[in-house]
């Protein structure tokens, strides 16, 4: 995209949440809608400007819960993945159970947890790592075998050594694939640990939501909902900002 | 001069999944001296491919004896180049690192062979694009990357699977007298699959032909035009006299008469 293709494009979505709020500022105080129904912009802004350490303290334990789990859904996906492709025991027993797994609605085990690790920070890291493992494998074994075969002939040509197939060729052929999972993963392991905490969390932006809800006090969850979209967003913006750094080489056809 | 490829009542068959066979080669035999460009045209089905895979050790013989530089083919060796229609460059590594990629494999001394390997992308005329991405290069280039990458590690041997059928004819005519400049500087055997018949007779030395499925040498062809070559040859009464044979060859072969 050229430079003024850019800007236009700044100005465009500037000008599109600006209206929105306003309307939205608008419609609240024209119909006089009570404030625990749906809060105007200024009110929440007024909140989210009062509330701001506390706001910040429950955002980093939710944002704690979900990196770990994240991160424990990458390492484990990734060696689950690599386990799969070369081992056929486990070709036979994990990846079904995997898959079997993945149809099913992963965030009903949460409960469970409670009664199995607690009701710490472990129980939504649990439900974090649990949702967001399964894209990361899934995507993960299909970038690890899903190539040219004639590609693999050439490569088999010259050696037969699994090692230098894998190094060589699989484990860079993946990380397309591994990227577009970990944006889906990511986003994943937020609602997991959210509704970690909706069952049994006493900080943590879930656990605000729910308690600002129980009070009636709307600002205050219309304030939750916002740092946990900030949250999300910059969460999503580190895996694009590393994908830009370590795939330079990475090149989709541009789309018709 | 001594054998680059001995091949001995080569057979092929396929057995498919659902229990019927193919017979992909039957009979194949010839013979390819050290240093010699050699061409096989055949319509496309005819087992080229196949047998071209079953020289680089990638698929087992039905039947037959097969040698190359004196040894039985049994699996992977350094000295084969191959280069398929497909540039098949590893999209993640600069053109250099691509031609690097078999002296990895083979762990060979990567010093020397850089240097080996920035001589071949010069003479390639890609000097200015070492350090570029695959999908940075046209087509073309893409395939003279390949071409570096198959001769990098000196192979005594290059197979290459109608290399350039994915460019444009004047893409192709070009790549074709890029082959030759690089073949006469760095002598290797070359055995060339095509379905292109002057591109067969522009390069060669010798042309093999071959017949529909299940493949075998129909018709074997000197071609003992002036090298180094240049594009005029393809007017001359002997060019010509040399493609249309092979063309009759296969008309008639194809059941007309
Ligand atoms: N893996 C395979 N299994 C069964 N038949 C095959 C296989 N590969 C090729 N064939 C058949 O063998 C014949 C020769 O194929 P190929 O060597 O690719 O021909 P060419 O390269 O000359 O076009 C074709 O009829 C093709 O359908
Ligand atoms: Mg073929």
């Amino acid at each position: 995209m050229n430079e003024g293709g850019r800007i236009g494009r700044v100005v465009r979505i500037t000008i599109f949440y600006t209206v929105t709020l306003l309307v939205w500022e608008a419609l609240v105080r024209f119909l006089q809608v009570p404030e625990w129904l749906f809060p105007a912009p200024s009110h929440i802004i007024d909140v989210i400007a009062d509330k701001n350490s506390v706001m910040l303290f429950h955002t980093l334990v939710t944002l704690q819960e979900t990196i770990l789990g994240f991160a424990l859904a990458l390492v484990m996906g990734i060696l689950f993945a690599i386990g799969i492709i070369h081992f056929s025991i486990l070709r036979d027993t994990l990846y079904p159970t995997l898959i079997m797994f993945n149809s099913f609605p992963k965030i009903a085990i949460a409960p469970l947890f409670i009664i199995w690790i607690g009701i710490g920070i472990e129980s939504k890291i649990a439900n974090a790592f649990l949702v967001a493992l399964f894209p990361i494998v899934i995507n993960m074994i299909m970038g690890l075998v899903d190539m040219d075969p004639e590609l693999l002939e050439l490569v088999r040509a010259m050696s037969r050594s699994r090692w230098v197939l894998f190094w060589k060729i699989r484990l860079p052929h993946s990380l397309p694939y591994l990227f577009a999972a970990c944006k889906m993963a990511v986003s994943f392991a937020v609602i997991g640990a959210i509704v970690g905490e909706f069952i049994s969390g006493r900080t943590g932006l879930g656990y605000l939501v729910l308690s600002a809800n129980s009070q009636f006090n709307t600002p205050l969850a219309f304030t939750a909902l916002f740092y946990l979209v900030l949250m999300s967003l910059g969460l999503y913006g580190v895996v694009i900002l590393a994908e830009k750094l370590m795939l330079p080489w990475y090149h989709r056809e541009p789309a018709a | 001069m001594p054998e680059s490829i001995r091949i001995d009542r080569l057979c092929k068959v396929y057995r498919s999944r659902d229990g019927t066979d193919v017979e992909a080669l039957r009979d194949v035999f010839f013979t390819v001296k050290q240093g010699e460009f050699v061409s096989i045209v055949g319509q496309s089905g005819c087992g080229k491919s196949t047998l071209l895979k079953i020289l680089a050790g990638l698929l087992p013989r039905t039947s037959g004896a097969l040698s190359i530089e004196g040894q039985e083919v049994d699996g992977p060796r350094r000295d084969i180049g191959i280069v398929f229609q497909k540039p098949l460059l590893l999209e993640w590594r600069r053109v250099l690192d691509n031609v690097l990629l078999p002296v990895e494999i083979f762990q060979l001394d990567r010093q020397e062979y850089e240097a080996k390997a920035l001589r071949l992308l010069r003479t390639a005329g890609l000097g200015e694009f070492l350090r570029k991405y695959p999908f940075e290069l046209s087509g073309g280039m893409q395939q003279r990357v390949a071409l570096c990458r198959a001769l990098v590690a000196e192979p005594s041997l290059l197979l290459m699977d109608e290399p350039f059928g994915a460019l444009d004819s004047l893409t192709r005519q070009k790549m074709g007298f890029e082959l030759l400049r690089l073949w006469e500087e760095w002598k290797s055997t070359v055995l060339f699959v095509t379905h292109d018949i002057d591109e067969a007779v522009m390069l060669s030395d010798r042309v093999l032909v071959m017949s529909p499925r299940p493949g075998k040498i129909l018709d074997t062809l000197e071609i003992d035009l002036p090298r180094p070559r240049e594009i005029f040859v393809k007017d001359t009464a002997e060019f010509i006299r040399h493609s249309s044979r092979i063309r009759r060859r296969l008309w008639e072969e194809d059941g007309h008469e």
